[in-house]
């Protein structure tokens, strides 16, 4: 937004888009945050769906070594490697200022402390902040017609190296392009047509009330589209996971 | 300010500083809670507990069925039912009805039963799949007639936590119709042990599981929840979980 010429401001962007665009970076944030929180529950992946310890991708945990059991050391379990983080992951801040047995820390998670009910109702609730702001992005745009400027088309494809060679100064000119060069509509696109909507839908997917809806549907957002909500995948029931002859206590819910 | 620099530091002022835990509390607990727990009606009504749950098959059953919720009841009532083989236990139905109804197991047993192989979904995250098979609860109400002031159906529960609490659950009538909504009577091919809600529990397989109340002995058709417990519905409803739970 740099001033004009004559010193009158300029916006680039109608006022919907602007709007939209801040709720859904609020929403994000929110709903990661939030999302943390209820990873936090049963803080585990598995590739499957439903809990299966035999598919485990991710587990997050403490675990207190027999030799010094009063200082728990905080592991990462990634396709059952363990990764020592302690004071970030698995034994880190408990939001309240002190340390204990919890997958992601207290300053990442909202709320703070160790709540899945709370966490659930911000989650739920920025779940519809993010999908009516992207809707209204998409029909205010599809209104105005700033919507085509943005959409990739068949034509743009042939462009797309060009300009990322003009991006790294291996061409003179960028390929010829509208207010959006081929990149920008190719990230848009993108975003506002695969992300997002996956990011709603895998989440709905984890719903029993959704799944009875749309089993056939939700059975694919599970098994094919992974992205955010961690592989389609469901969490376990294990309270004990035996790594290197320690055990491995999982966080729990308070 | 430029933008970039902003959207930085709003990211490290929310996420980072020390003072963030009581900022996000405040969120949580002031006026805007009520604005958060708004999602939770259109929820209800947009998703609601009109599909039908997924149907699994016997390969997928989990054969140790995980155990969770307060404990088994260790009172002399429930013990002394136990030991006698459940030959006491009566299930009640009353409340705004016009039969009330009083139900050995026996008597349950005489009713059809309907076997689903479905997934118990967790509001932790994790889920596990059974072998229910039990009394549609829509069988068991149409034989009590409910009046049509009746509005909800209360479960009573043997089970309470440290403090004496006991647990109840509630469903609207449209959810205790759902055909899926089951009386379990056995889990995976035997009667239902003390640990999974012996000798009667709900199993609502649209619903998390919290739902799914174990160790029932009474069903009460009423006009409102709000005069039970803390009046929200439930043993967790009342600790801030949603009564609708279908996602």
């Amino acid at each position: 937004m740099e001033p004009s010429l004559t010193g009158k401001r300029v916006y680039r962007h109608s006022i919907a888009a602007r709007l939209t665009h801040w709720l859904w970076a609020l929403a994000m944030l929110v709903l990661v945050m939030s999302g943390l929180q209820i990873f936090n529950a049963a803080p585990y992946l598995d590739a499957s769906d439903k809990s299966n310890p035999a598919k485990r991708v991710l587990a997050i945990g403490a675990r207190e070594p027999a030799a010094d059991p009063q200082h728990p050391v905080g592991i990462v379990l990634l396709f059952g490697h363990p990764f020592t983080t302690t004071g970030l992951l698995g034994y880190t801040d408990d939001g309240a200022g002190a340390k204990t047995e919890r997958a992601f820390p207290g300053w990442a998670t909202l709320p703070g402390e160790q709540d899945l009910a709370d966490g659930r109702r911000w989650h739920l609730f920025f779940g519809w902040i993010l999908t009516l702001s992207i809707v209204v992005y998409i029909v205010a745009g599809a209104i105005r017609k700033d919507l085509r400027e943005l959409i990739l088309r068949p034509s743009d494809v042939p462009k797309l190296l060009p300009m990322q060679l003009y991006y790294f100064r291996l061409r003179k000119e960028p390929p010829p392009h509208g207010t959006y060069n081929p990149l920008q509509k190719a990230a848009y696109t993108v975003v506002l047509f695969v992300f997002i909507p996956l990011i709603i839908l895998t989440g709905l997917a984890l719903s029993p009330g959704v799944d009875a809806l749309a089993g056939p549907i939700t059975d694919a957002a599970h098994r094919v589209f992974s992205y955010p909500h961690g592989a389609g995948v469901r969490n376990r029931g294990l309270e004990q996971h035996p790594v290197n002859d320690h055990r491995l206590v999982c966080v729990r819910r308070t | 300010m430029n933008r970039r620099l902003f959207v930085a530091s709003s990211l490290g002022a929310l996420g980072l500083s020390g003072c963030t835990s009581r900022f996000k509390d405040s969120l949580t607990q002031g006026p805007f809670r009520s604005v958060l727990t708004s999602a939770e009606k259109l929820n209800g009504v947009v998703i609601g507990t009109r599909g039908m749950a997924r149907l699994y098959t016997d390969a997928d059953i989990d054969r140790n069925f995980r155990v969770n919720g307060l404990d088994t009841p260790s009172d002399t009532t429930y013990t002394g039912l136990q030991k006698d083989d459940w030959r006491g236990y009566r299930l009640v139905v009353d409340g705004l009805v016009d039969h009330p109804q009083r139900y050995s197991l026996a008597a349950l047993r005489a009713l059809p039963l309907q076997t689903q192989i479905t997934r118990h979904d967790c509001v932790e995250g994790w889920s596990v799949i059974g072998k229910w098979r039990g009394v549609r609860l829509a069988d068991v109400l149409s034989l009590a007639a409910p009046k049509p002031s009746a509005r909800y159906v209360v479960f009573s529960c043997f089970d309470q936590d440290q403090q004496g609490t006991h647990y109840y659950e509630s469903l609207s009538l449209g959810e205790a119709a759902h055909p899926q909504t089951v009386l379990a009577l056995d889990l995976n091919d035997a009667p239902l042990d003390p640990r999974h809600g012996a000798p009667v529990r709900l199993r609502i397989p649209t619903q998390l599981g919290y739902k799914s109340a174990k160790w029932v002995y009474r069903i009460e058709l009423a006009k409102s929840f709000a005069a039970i417990g803390n009046g929200n519905g439930g043993y967790w409803e009342d600790q801030g979980y949603e009564w609708f739970a279908g996602i």
